[in-house]
C-alpha cells in the first residue's frame, strides 16, 4: 500500500474553478455597479450645473428674446464652464441646433443632425456618449411651448473611465488574493468530504493486497461478505477462476 | 457484494452544498467589505466635487442677495431654497450656516436622519466649509457635512445581485461535483465491483472503462487483462470482449439541470417580453403576454404522451438528442425575433424539446435507478430539476437587466449545447440504450376514479397557480409596477428555492410524525390555497405569496406525485396521461381565467379565484379520499 494520496484531482479543480466563477462574477457586478453610480452622480453634477446657467437664458426664452441677445453671455458661458473640471466646452444651440454661442476647448464637431433631430423632437434634455466624451444637453423653451434653443455642455469621459478601470484594476488585485485563500479551503473542503470516499477506495486496495498474499502463500478461504474481507474473497475467488480458464484453454 | 456507492451519495450532496456554500458565503462576506472599502475610497473625488459646487451655489446666492444690501440676519425664506437646492443632494446630511456671532441662521437636515441603514462600515462622514463675503469681510460660514451612506445603500443593489447569483453557482457546483464524483468514484468502484462478481462467477467476457486517474486503475486495468488475454486465447471462438457499463441514476441530474437552466433563463421577463414585442394591433396586451406560456403549456402537454414513445424506440439517450436542436432552434427563433409570433412560436418548440428532453432524464433515472424507490429518485429529479430552473431564473435575470433579453436567451442556448455534452456523458450505459426486454413486471391494480380525482382536484390547481402565478401574473405585475428583472427574478426564484428546500425536510417530516401521502398532499394544496387567496383578499406581499405558494407546492409535489403513481398502477402510459391532462387543466384554467376576468381588471380577483380553485379541489379530495378509504377499510 502506498502513502495515502488524495486523487480526486478533478473534484478540487471544480471547487476551485467554482470559487473563480463566483470572484469573476463579483468584479464584473461591482465594476459595472460602480460604473452605473459614478456616471449618476457625475450626471446629477452637471445637471445642476447646467440649471444655473440656463436659468437666465431660459428666462430670456421665456419672453421670446433671441438667445445671442442676452447680455454677457459669454461670461456666463464661461464662469460655468470653469466651476467644473470634467466641462471641456459649453455651447448655447438655436433651435435648429447651430450654434449660437460656445466657449473655448470643444474637441467635439458641435454642429450635428441628430442634435437639431433631438431638439425637433422637443426633448427637454438628453444625455449621449460620443468617442468616450458625453454631451448634456437642455433645451429652453418659449412661452408658447415651442423650443427656443438649448444649452450644450460637452464634458470629459476621461476621469470616468480611469476611475472604472482603476477600480476593476483594484479589485481584480484582491480577487486574485481572495481566489488564493478560498482556493486553499476548498482544496480543505473537498478532501474532508471526500475523505470517507477514499476510505472505500482504500479498502479495495487492502483487498487486492490480501487477496494476492493468499495467492501467494497458497491458503485457502471462507467465503465472506461485506468489508475488505469480502472483496479480498472475491478476488481470489477471481483469480482462481481466471487460472482455471486460462489453464483449461492452454 | 453490496452496492457501496448509493448510500453515501445522499448524505455526501449535503456535505458538498454545505461546504461550498460555506465557503463561498466566506469569500462573499470578506470579499464584499473590501469592495465597499474601495467604493468609498473611489467615489470620494466625486462627492467632494459635487459637495464644492453645492458650498460655491448656495455662498452665490447668499452673496447676491448681500450685495443688495440686505442684512444676513434679515435674509428670510432663504432656507426653502437652500433645502430646494440641497435636495438634489442627497449624501448631504446638514447644511448649517452660522453668523459671525456664532448666531446660527439657518440650520438644515436633509433626507430621513434617524432612519435609513446604518452606516457600519466606519465610511466617514466629512464637512466643508464656504465662507461668504460681503464687500470685503466675512459675514457667515456655510458649513455642510456629507455621509456617504446614500450611495453605499446604491451598492447594496450590487452585492444583493451578487449573492443571488452566488446561489445560483452553488447550486451548478453541487451538481458538477456530484457528476464528477459519480465519474470518478463511484461508477469506477461499482463497474469493478460489478466485474470481480462477474469473474468471481467464471464469466470473463467483459471489459470495463478504466478511470484516468484514482485508485482503481491498477485494479480496473488487472480485471479487464484477464478478459482481454482469454479472449486473445480463444480467439478461435470468441469475439472481443464486451464493454461492462454501470448507469448510475445521479448522473441523470447533470443534464436535467443544466436543460432546466438553458430553457428557464426567460423565466423572470417572458411575458414582458411578449407583451413588448411587436404584434397584430387587434390582439390585446393581455393575451400577447399570455401566449407564449400557453403555447408552451400546449407544446408540452402534446408531446409528454409522444416523449415517452420515442423514447420506448430509441431509449433516452438518443431522445435526449433529439431534443436538443429543436430546443436550440426554439431559443434562437426567440432571442432574434422582435415579434411576438416568433416569440411564441419559439418557446413552443422549446416547450416540446424541453418535455422529450426531460422526460428522457427521468426515464433514464428511473431505469438507473431499478431497485431503488422510485419516488427518492422521482425526488432527486426534481431537486436537480428546480435547482437548475432556479439558477436559470436568476441568472437570466440579470443578464436581462445588464446585457439585454436576446444574451440571456442565447446564454440558455448555450447551456443546452453543455447539457449535450453532460447527457453523453450522464446518460450513457444500458439505462440509456433501448430496452429489448419486455417487462410485464410492475404494473399492478389500478384505481381509475381515484387517479382522475388526484389529477383534477390536486394536480390541476397547482400546475394551474404555478403557470399562472409564478410565470405570468408575478413578472407582469411587478414589471408594470416598475421593477427591474433582477428583482422580479428574485422573487420569482423565491418559489423554487422553498421547492428545493422544502421538498426534503417535508418529505422526512411528514415520515417522521407519520402522516400518509393524503394527509401531506392535502395540507400542501391548502397551504398553497392560502397563499392565493392571502393576494386575492389581503393583498398579501408578492414575495409571501411566492414563497408560500411555493412551501405549499413542495409539500404538496411528492405525496402527489406517490399517490399518481400508486393509483395508475406504475403504468407508464398512464403516467403520461397525467401529465398531459395536468398541463391541458392548466390551459384551461388559464383560458377560463383570461375570458372571466375584463382585461386589465386587478389580479386579485385571479388570485382569488385561483385560491377558490386550489382549496375547493383540496377539500373535495381529502372528503372523498377519506370516504372511500373508510368504505374499503369497514369490511376488513
Amino acid at each position: 500500500m502506498g502513502p495515502k494520496i488524495f486523487t480526486y484531482r478533478e473534484l478540487i479543480l471544480s471547487a476551485v474553478a467554482i470559487n473563480v466563477a463566483v470572484l469573476v462574477v463579483f468584479v464584473f457586478l461591482s465594476v459595472l455597479q460602480f460604473d452605473q453610480v459614478r456616471t449618476g452622480l457625475e450626471q446629477e453634477r452637471l445637471k445642476v450645473i447646467a440649471d444655473r446657467v440656463s436659468e437666465p437664458l431660459g428666462s430670456a426664452a421665456m419672453i421670446g428674446l433671441e438667445l445671442s441677445t442676452v447680455r454677457n453671455l459669454d461670461a456666463v458661458l464661461e464662469r460655468a464652464r470653469q466651476a467644473d473640471d470634467a466641462i471641456t466646452a459649453l455651447h448655447v444651440l438655436d433651435r435648429n441646433g447651430a450654434i449660437v454661442r460656445s466657449t473655448s476647448g470643444s474637441v467635439l464637431d458641435a454642429e450635428r443632425a441628430e442634435i437639431g433631430q433631438l431638439l425637433a423632437e422637443g426633448a427637454s434634455s438628453a444625455i449621449y456618449k460620443e468617442r468616450g466624451d458625453y454631451r448634456y444637453l437642455a433645451a429652453f423653451k418659449q412661452s408658447s411651448g415651442d423650443v427656443a434653443g438649448a444649452l450644450m455642455i460637452e464634458y470629459s469621459g476621461a476621469t470616468a473611465t480611469t476611475a472604472v478601470w482603476a477600480m476593476a484594476g483594484r479589485l481584480a488585485t484582491w480577487a486574485l488574493g481572495f481566489c488564493v485563500i478560498s482556493s486553499v479551503i476548498s482544496a480543505w473542503m473537498v478532501r474532508s468530504v471526500f475523505k470517507h470516499e477514499l476510505r472505500f477506495d482504500q479498502e479495495f486496495l487492502t483487498a487486492d493486497f490480501e487477496a494476492s498474499q493468499h495467492l501467494w502463500r497458497g491458503d485457502t478461504i471462507n467465503r465472506k461478505d461485506g468489508g475488505h474481507e469480502g472483496i479480498a474473497s472475491a478476488m481470489h475467488e477471481a483469480e482462481l477462476q481466471y487460472l482455471n480458464a486460462r489453464d483449461g484453454t492452454r | 457484494m453490496r452496492n457501496r456507492g448509493a448510500p453515501s451519495q445522499k448524505t455526501l450532496r449535503l456535505r458538498v452544498t454545505l461546504a461550498l456554500t460555506l465557503v463561498i458565503a466566506f469569500t462573499i462576506a470578506s470579499f464584499s467589505t473590501v469592495v465597499i472599502r474601495a467604493y468609498d475610497d473611489a467615489i470620494e473625488p466625486e462627492l467632494r466635487q459635487r459637495m464644492d459646487l453645492l458650498g460655491t451655489m448656495l455662498r452665490d446666492d447668499l452673496q447676491r442677495t448681500l450685495e443688495l444690501g440686505i442684512p444676513i440676519d434679515a435674509v428670510a425664506g432663504f432656507d426653502e431654497k437652500v433645502a430646494e437646492t440641497v435636495a438634489d443632494f442627497p449624501e448631504i446630511r446638514r447644511v448649517k450656516i452660522v453668523a459671525n456671532n456664532r448666531e446660527v441662521l439657518l440650520d438644515l437636515e436633509n433626507g430621513d436622519a434617524g432612519g435609513g441603514l446604518q452606516n457600519v462600515l466606519g465610511a466617514q462622514t466629512w464637512t466643508n466649509t464656504f465662507s461668504v463675503l460681503a464687500r470685503s469681510r466675512i459675514v457667515a460660514e456655510i458649513e455642510l457635512s456629507g455621509d456617504p451612506r446614500q450611495i453605499e445603500t446604491r451598492l447594496l443593489r450590487a452585492l444583493l445581485d451578487i449573492s443571488v447569483i452566488a446561489l445560483a453557482i452553488i447550486f451548478l457546483g453541487v451538481e458538477v461535483i456530484l457528476a464528477l464524483a459519480a465519474r470518478n468514484i463511484w461508477i469506477p468502484r461499482l463497474a469493478v465491483t460489478g466485474l470481480l462478481e462477474e469473474q468471481r462467477r467464471g464469466c470473463f467476457d467483459k471489459v470495463i472503462d478504466v478511470p484516468s486517474g484514482g485508485q482503481m486503475r491498477r485494479l480496473a486495468e488487472r480485471l479487464n487483462d484477464r478478459a482481454l488475454h482469454l479472449a486473445r486465447l480463444n480467439s478461435r471462438e470468441k469475439a472481443d470482449p464486451r464493454r461492462f457499463e454501470i448507469s448510475l441514476p445521479l448522473s441523470g441530474r447533470l443534464p436535467m439541470f443544466l436543460l432546466a437552466l438553458g430553457t428557464e433563463t426567460t423565466a423572470s421577463f417572458l411575458p414582458v417580453m411578449a407583451r413588448n414585442a411587436e404584434r397584430m394591433a387587434a390582439l390585446p396586451g393581455a393575451v400577447a403576454a399570455a401566449l407564449p406560456l400557453i403555447l408552451y403549456l400546449l407544446a408540452a402537454a402534446v408531446s409528454a404522451p409522444l416523449a415517452s414513445r420515442v423514447i420506448t424506440r430509441v431509449g433516452p439517450q438518443k431522445a435526449f438528442f433529439c431534443a436538443v436542436p429543436p430546443i436550440i432552434t426554439g431559443l434562437v427563433v426567440m432571442s432574434v425575433s422582435s415579434e411576438l409570433a416568433g416569440i411564441a412560436f419559439g418557446r413552443m418548440i422549446v416547450g416540446a424539446g424541453y418535455t422529450l428532453a426531460a422526460v428522457s432524464c427521468s426515464a433514464y433515472m428511473l431505469r438507473a435507478g431499478e431497485h431503488g424507490a422510485a419516488a427518492e429518485t422521482q425526488a432527486s429529479l426534481n431537486t436537480a430539476l428546480y435547482g437548475g430552473v432556479l439558477a436559470g431564473s436568476v441568472i437570466g435575470g440579470v443578464i436581462a437587466f445588464e446585457v439585454g433579453y436576446s444574451a440571456a436567451i442565447l446564454l440558455g442556448a448555450a447551456t443546452i449545447i453543455c447539457a449535450w455534452f453532460a447527457a453523453r456523458w450522464g446518460l450513457s450505459g444500458p439505462a440509456g440504450a433501448v430496452r429489448h426486454s419486455n417487462r410485464a413486471a410492475g404494473v399492478e391494480k389500478q384505481s381509475p376514479l381515484s387517479f382522475f380525482l388526484t389529477v383534477a382536484c390536486l394536480a390541476v390547481p397547482m400546475s394551474a397557480a404555478t403557470a399562472i402565478v409564478v410565470w405570468y401574473l408575478v413578472p407582469m405585475t411587478l414589471s408594470q409596477q416598475g421593477y427591474e428583472t433582477t428583482i422580479i427574478a428574485r422573487i420569482v426564484m423565491l418559489y423554487y428555492l422553498s421547492a428545493i428546500l422544502i421538498a426534503p425536510l417535508a418529505g422526512y417530516l411528514s415520515n417522521a410524525i407519520g402522516f400518509n401521502e393524503r394527509l401531506a398532499a392535502v395540507m400542501g394544496a391548502i397551504l398553497a390555497a392560502v397563499a392565493l387567496l392571502g393576494a386575492g383578499f389581503a393583498s398579501l406581499g408578492p414575495i409571501f405569496v411566492v414563497a408560500l405558494l411555493g412551501f405549499g407546492h413542495a409539500i404538496l409535489r411528492a405525496p402527489l406525485y406517490a399517490l399518481v403513481v400508486f393509483y395508475c398502477g406504475r403504468k407508464a402510459s398512464w403516467i403520461a396521461g397525467y401529465r398531459f391532462a395536468e398541463r391541458l387543466g392548466a390551459i384551461v384554467a388559464f383560458v377560463a381565467i383570461f375570458f372571466a376576468t375584463p382585461e386589465n381588471s386587478d389580479p386579485s380577483l385571479i388570485f382569488a379565484s385561483l385560491g377558490i380553485l386550489s382549496l375547493s379541489g383540496a377539500v373535495i379530495f381529502g372528503m372523498i379520499s377519506s370516504s372511500r378509504t373508510k368504505r374499503r377499510e369497514t369490511p376488513v
